[in-house]
């Protein structure tokens, strides 16, 4: 009877196993730190059709205090974390879906976190724009390689 | 070092980490742009999809104001663990600290989210009365995680060259460190001796289980290295967790000795 009313709600809600993995994959040890040279991932960005794409910057200063607290820098290392959680979440919707919609794409949570990020960075390096667009380039010592380039996005904080 | 020394130790630091944790989140869930980057509409995709509860019952759980009381517990519980390390304190740690790292998607930290459980784990079953089987569990992880990372590494050849020392110090945040790995990258003896010496440092912790004498040593050199990986990517986390997981390496090591 139980089982059966739990069943019941389960089958109304959207459950993805594969993400619930991914939620807890902290429970399950891998120790395979900073093991191979992979391409990094770089931001580009460009407030309009007719300038540059100007590269930008996750660095932060250093602080000895911050050995006890330095959510600064976990913070910015939790943002450049989510480029490479969204190049990735890219090539896995090329491999599955080679004929992706555009929908697909921006219902990625992390296309959400990055379009959001991106609007909380350009708000203070370019405060007086409407729009701007970004793109995400592969990069190691050998090679780059564009992997996407967004369209124009409204600048404005929601 | 003695079981009782180890468990004490092991205790009041781990404490202490969940609360330094549990401040930064505190004060990250306080400032705007965070809480716009971070919030629970940029979230609602994988959280809904990822956990088998009602829709209300998630978003009531993970709302930035969740995660602040979540932040709020953890800092009273880790406080309360210091005084009284007892199991239960310590199970409530490994659920503020598991909804957290749910909250942020699997991770806030990566590895260091991996050893926080992994000492958890130790420490609740230490705590239970089973002393040596959880200190016995903390250590056969850390010695492991040290050799599973240089054995992760040494089947690159950038590692074998040299070439991962100046490539990865490229990609810290710091610019200082930044540009050191430029001026490195032709120094081809010193990034050498950096990669092999980063790679004896991980393999040899297998060495300790015929040497424990020696634990002391890798100790210290452990704590070097922690600093240094502190020093250059800003994973003070890492410092202080694997530091938290050494007492009970050390303790389990001396057992070997007699």
């Amino acid at each position: 009877m139980l089982l059966k009313a739990i069943g019941a709600i389960l089958r109304t809600m959207p459950f993805r196993f594969s993400i619930f993995l991914s939620l807890i994959r902290s429970l399950f040890p891998r120790w395979d730190f900073f093991d191979q040279i992979a391409f990094s991932f770089v931001v580009y960005f460009k407030m309009s059709l007719d300038t540059e794409w100007k590269k930008l910057s996750f660095t932060q200063s250093r602080k000895s205090s911050r050995l006890f607290f330095n959510h600064q820098v976990n913070d910015t290392l939790m943002q450049s974390s989510v480029v490479e959680q969204f190049a990735r979440d890219i090539q896995e919707l090329q491999l599955h879906k080679p004929n992706f919609e555009k929908s697909d794409l921006e219902n990625l949570t992390t296309f959400q976190l990055l379009c959001s990020l991106l609007r909380v960075k350009l708000k203070h390096e370019i405060p007086h724009h409407n729009e701007f667009q970004f793109k995400i380039v592969a990069q190691n010592p050998n090679e780059e390689i564009d992997i996407y380039t967004s369209e124009k996005l409204p600048l404005a904080i929601a | 070092m003695t079981l009782e020394a180890s468990l004490l130790i092991t205790t009041r630091l781990l404490s202490f980490t969940m609360l330094f944790q549990a401040i930064e989140i505190f004060i990250l869930s306080r400032q705007t742009n965070f809480r716009y980057v971070w919030s629970y509409n940029n979230l609602r995709c994988d959280l809904e999809q990822g956990l088998p509860l009602k829709k209300k019952w998630v978003e009531n759980l993970f709302s930035i104001s969740s995660l602040q009381k979540i932040a709020i517990l953890q800092i009273l519980l880790a406080c309360t663990a210091t005084l009284y390390p007892h199991a239960a304190i310590f199970t409530g740690l490994f659920l503020t600290h598991l909804l957290i790292c749910i909250r942020f998607r699997g991770a806030f930290n990566g590895g260091s989210d991996m050893m926080t459980f992994v000492v958890l784990t130790g420490t609740i079953v230490a705590t239970l009365g089973f002393t040596k089987i959880g200190l016995i569990y903390i250590a056969t992880h850390t010695l492991y995680s040290y050799f599973k990372a240089g054995l992760a590494k040494i089947k690159h050849k950038e590692w074998q060259n040299g070439q991962a020392i100046p490539a990865f110090l490229s990609r810290s945040l710091f610019p200082d460190i930044q540009n050191t790995a430029a001026q490195l990258a032709n120094q081809k003896a010193i990034n050498l001796t950096l990669g092999i010496g980063t790679l004896i440092f991980e393999l040899s912790v297998l060495g300790l289980l015929f040497a424990p004498n020696a634990s002391q040593l890798y100790f210290a050199l452990a704590v070097v290295f922690h600093l240094a990986v502190y020093f250059c990517f800003g994973l003070n986390r890492f410092f202080w967790i694997w530091l938290t997981a050494w007492p009970a390496t050390l303790f389990s090591l001396s057992l070997l000795t007699h």
